[in-house]
């Protein structure tokens, strides 16, 4: 592994040189990217062993979700490292135990922090959670935003492909330029306070959200709160699926698009959805090999240009197969695939053994709902909005009142639309607070331009979920 | 269909009495609206501490329960997880102090073994407490267990000696004629048996109005904090004085000046085989209400790092409330209801569930066949009620 010395689109805007020790042995890398990131530069893929089985661990979703990357960070134990600053003369080593509790002799008291008040609280700030501040603010309200990343802008900041859909909802511009400007536009506003690294942990009943934020438990009660959350990215279950080298799609996108760095040479991309061929081209532009991408259905489900720009790079489309298991020491080093018949049960004497030491896996997302169960709201599962999704109205009001749903958190959709989502989520909690003015004019405007989104095959899944929502009275308590 | 006796409830009261019962070779029958222990014998610790126990016939029953505990595993056939690492009751101020001599030379009347002692010692058994905390109680008879192994294997035992178990059945009446139980009805059927035994907890007064009786148990609710899991570092049970003294006068909570104390919220703290830590707790009246509250949590955090300042650095991962079944006076009612025929009650543990449960259900036995039981159960009588 190395990094990449000139990419087709990104210019990487690095820290100054750090260095650092793995386990005793001196590395360098840059102050500000994730120590996994700069391990990953400097060829470590094995980052611990699993306590009982002594398995090799390494990187997985690279946005804090799995906990597969878990070291000892200057004595600190359970660090997630794929979202923790690396800095100079950090020590970091493997961690393959349980964290070792050391005495404190010195208790402090835990500070009595106010609860913070708010118009609007917004949970996340990726695409829905960006424009849903932006949009509220716009109305006048005070608005607090909270985002357990360094780095605002959610997966955005990973895309380097032009968006589709209506200009006005950002087309032909790329991912981490929507981030960046969403977040000037976002600066332009005083009444938005935005709070970094600080990730929302509870939403009480009384409406009370817990958060943490550096160490220190903070709390946060609006008149109106929308969950923003994204998505996380599943897996398959298969021999050997936790070895290192084995990554969610979006964890692969990280390493190339914002920290600059190879995650390997030669790559197996799970799923031929948009995220995988996608994140497959990215892999190409990155200068990796694509040995193929496998997908278990009898046809990709992605856009046809996405799947052009791979057959012209000579990237084999295996539709109908499958991962049979993959095999390596401390990583990976290849995977056995398998033909799938019409019942998606492997055809015997189809194996076929690829040589690779990337695994990615883009087989769907699942949306983050725990504060949505937290807050009691309904639940309803619709498996295509991913799964468990709050039951809401036209307006994202979920059953609990001044509770929001906006971007795939709701139901998995994808970034332009979460952007439309954000909006209109905003724009009728504002409404609700009786702050929106124009409302049918914005409200027409948002719905034409999702609904737009949504004319092309691939919106097919989104509406037949979206009329099953409404089966489930999903409408049924929407007043204008 | 007909029974021997049918058991009310699925949680570990139930579930021990079933067993009971069916060692002593009667067919009961166990109906439970839900699952085995999925309701509160599942929301709580496991501890078996003796020292919480209320002197008298609490802590004598409590200690030949933690004798029972000790071949269960055997007995059932099932690793329930049972150890007795001892336990600690860490002592914060003079107030405390004085109250827990008063517990302690009671205690020590009843046959058990604890002592006093300084920080010092403390920390050498204990060395994760605070320098700050000056003194603590220590017993080496207090133990802990998987509260939800036990109750399935008790489950699991009681049905290999014959017990039919009947799981998502309610019971929705139960049939009195002159005076005596002659059947349960449930949901799904109806069940002709002289001597019903109501083990609901919480909702043991729905049950005690089927048969017209006013049962005076309402939930209790504890929150408990689950941190991430760290490699073994508490060696013992942990509570402090003023779990104690809420526990045995509830009004003292209403004098107190500390945030903390108003709100109820004392120390408990185990550390399970995982390496999680279990971190109460609180004791508050909010009817059938599951969701946690965020000043409780808050205070929980905020008492427990008083204690065991290295908690500071712990992840904690999760909370939950658990419904304790709180009865009147404070002690359980276990025992046959004068003026219903082969009606029993075994229900209204609080917090003493766990450490009470083989007890409870060998008592019940007993009771059902006639036979001399271990303790004079006056005390824990429903008549008590009926006055």
């Amino acid at each position: 592994m190395s990094r990449i010395g000139q990419h087709p689109i990104l210019e990487y805007k690095k820290g100054k040189p750090v260095t650092f020790t793995f386990d005793g042995n001196v590395m360098q890398g840059f102050e500000g990217e994730s120590i996994a990131s700069a391990l990953h530069a400097a060829g470590i893929r094995k980052l611990h062993e699993s306590e009982v089985k002594k398995r090799p661990r390494g990187l997985f979703c690279a946005i804090g979700n799995c906990s597969s990357c878990l070291c000892r960070v200057d004595g600190r134990e359970n660090v997630r490292i794929c979202i923790e600053p690396l800095h100079e003369g950090m020590k970091v080593e493997s961690q393959n135990s349980k964290a070792v509790l050391k005495p404190v002799v010195t208790p402090g008291s835990i500070r009595e922090e106010e609860t913070i008040e708010t118009d609007v609280l917004v949970i996340g700030g990726g695409p829905a959670g960006l424009n849903a501040a932006i949009e509220s603010a716009s109305h006048g309200l005070k608005v607090v935003m909270l985002d357990r990343n360094a780095l605002l802008g959610g997966q955005l900041n990973k895309q380097t492909h032009k968006f589709f859909g209506s200009e006005k909802a950002k087309a032909g511009t790329r991912g981490f330029v929507i981030a960046q400007e969403l977040e000037e536009k976002l600066a332009q506003y005083d009444t938005i306070d935005i709070e970094k690294e600080t990730t929302a942990l509870g939403y009480f009943k009384d409406g009370t959200v817990m958060a943490e934020s550096r160490g220190r438990v903070l709390s946060y009660r609006a008149k109106a709160t929308i969950i923003a959350t994204g998505a996380s990215e599943r897996t398959l279950i298969f021999p050997g699926n936790d070895l290192p080298g084995i990554y969610g799609a979006g964890a692969v996108q990280t390493l190339m698009n914002i920290d600059g760095i190879m995650p390997g040479q030669t790559a197996v991309m799970v799923g031929g959805g948009n995220i995988g061929l996608i994140v497959s081209y990215q892999l190409l532009q990155a200068g990796v090999n694509v040995a193929a991408v496998v997908e278990a259905a009898p046809h990709f489900g992605g856009y046809q240009v996405h799947a052009n720009k791979l057959r012209r790079a000579g990237v084999p489309i295996l539709t109908g197969h499958t991962v049979k298991y993959a095999f390596g020491g401390d990583s990976l080093e290849g995977v056995v695939i398998t033909a799938l018949d019409e019942h998606f049960s492997p055809v015997p004497g189809t194996e076929q053994t690829i040589k690779a030491d990337i695994l990615c896996m883009a087989v769907g997302l699942s949306p983050m709902t725990e504060m949505f169960f937290q807050a009691g709201c309904d639940m309803k599962f619709i498996p295509q909005l991913g799964g468990y999704v709050p039951r809401i109205d036209e307006y994202h009001r979920t059953s609990v009142p001044g509770l929001y749903a906006a971007g795939d958190a709701g139901g998995v959709e994808e970034a332009t639309s979460a952007q439309l989502t954000g909006r209109i989520a905003a724009l009728c909690a504002a409404k609700d607070l009786g702050a929106a003015g124009d409302f049918e004019r914005q409200f027409a405007e948002y719905q034409s331009q999702l609904s737009e989104l949504r004319a092309g095959p691939l919106g097919q899944k989104i509406l037949s979920g979206l009329d099953r929502m409404k089966d489930e009275g999903g409408v049924s308590y929407a007043k204008f | 269909m007909k029974a021997d006796a049918v058991v009310i409830g699925g949680g570990i009261i139930g579930c021990s009495t079933a067993y009971y019962l069916a060692r002593a070779g009667l067919h009961p029958v166990l109906v439970e609206k839900r699952g085995i222990g999925e309701e509160t014998s599942s929301a709580c610790d496991g501890f078996i501490m003796l020292q919480t126990k209320k002197p008298g016939l609490p802590l004598r029953m409590a200690m030949s329960s933690a004798r029972l505990y000790e071949h269960l595993s055997e007995e059932l056939g099932y690793d329930i997880q049972y150890r007795r690492p001892g336990g600690l009751v860490l002592i914060e101020t003079q107030e405390m102090k004085d109250i827990m001599e008063g517990v302690v030379k009671k205690q020590t009347e009843d046959g058990m073994d604890v002592e006093f002692i300084g920080n010092e010692k403390l920390r050498s058994l204990e060395p994760l407490v605070s320098e700050k905390i000056p003194a603590a109680v220590y017993s080496p008879m207090d133990g802990d267990v998987s509260p939800i192994y036990t109750t399935r294997a008790f489950a699991k035992k009681a049905a290999e000696l014959g017990c039919d178990i009947r799981t998502g059945s309610a019971v929705t009446g139960i049939s009195v004629q002159d005076g005596e139980v002659t059947a349960v009805i449930t949901d799904k059927e109806t069940i002709e048996t002289g001597t019903v035994i109501n083990c609901a907890g919480v909702w043991a007064p729905q049950i005690g109005k089927m048969m017209g009786l006013d049962i005076p148990i309402r939930p209790r609710r504890g929150h408990i904090l689950v941190s991430e899991a760290v490699a073994p570092a508490l060696k013992h049970e942990i509570t402090d004085a003023r779990y104690i003294a809420i526990k045995h006068n509830p009004s003292i909570m209403k004098k107190a000046t500390d945030p903390t104390f108003k709100l109820g919220i004392s120390l408990s703290m185990e550390q399970t085989e995982n390496g999680n830590f279990l971190i109460g707790s609180a004791r508050e009246f909010a009817g059938f209400d599951t969701d946690c509250r965020f000043d409780i949590l808050k205070g929980i955090s905020e008492y427990s790092t008083r204690f065991i300042p290295a908690l500071r650095s712990v992840n904690m991962i999760r909370s939950f409330v658990g419904m304790r079944p709180y009865c009147e006076d404070g002690v359980p009612i276990i025992g046959p209801v004068s003026t219903v025929q082969g009606a029993y009650i075994a229900a209204g543990h609080e917090g003493d569930g766990i450490a009470l449960a083989p007890i409870t259900g060998r008592t019940i036995a007993e009771m059902v066949l006639h036979k001399e039981t271990e303790f004079d159960m006056t005390p824990f009588s429903f008549d008590r009620f009926l006055k």
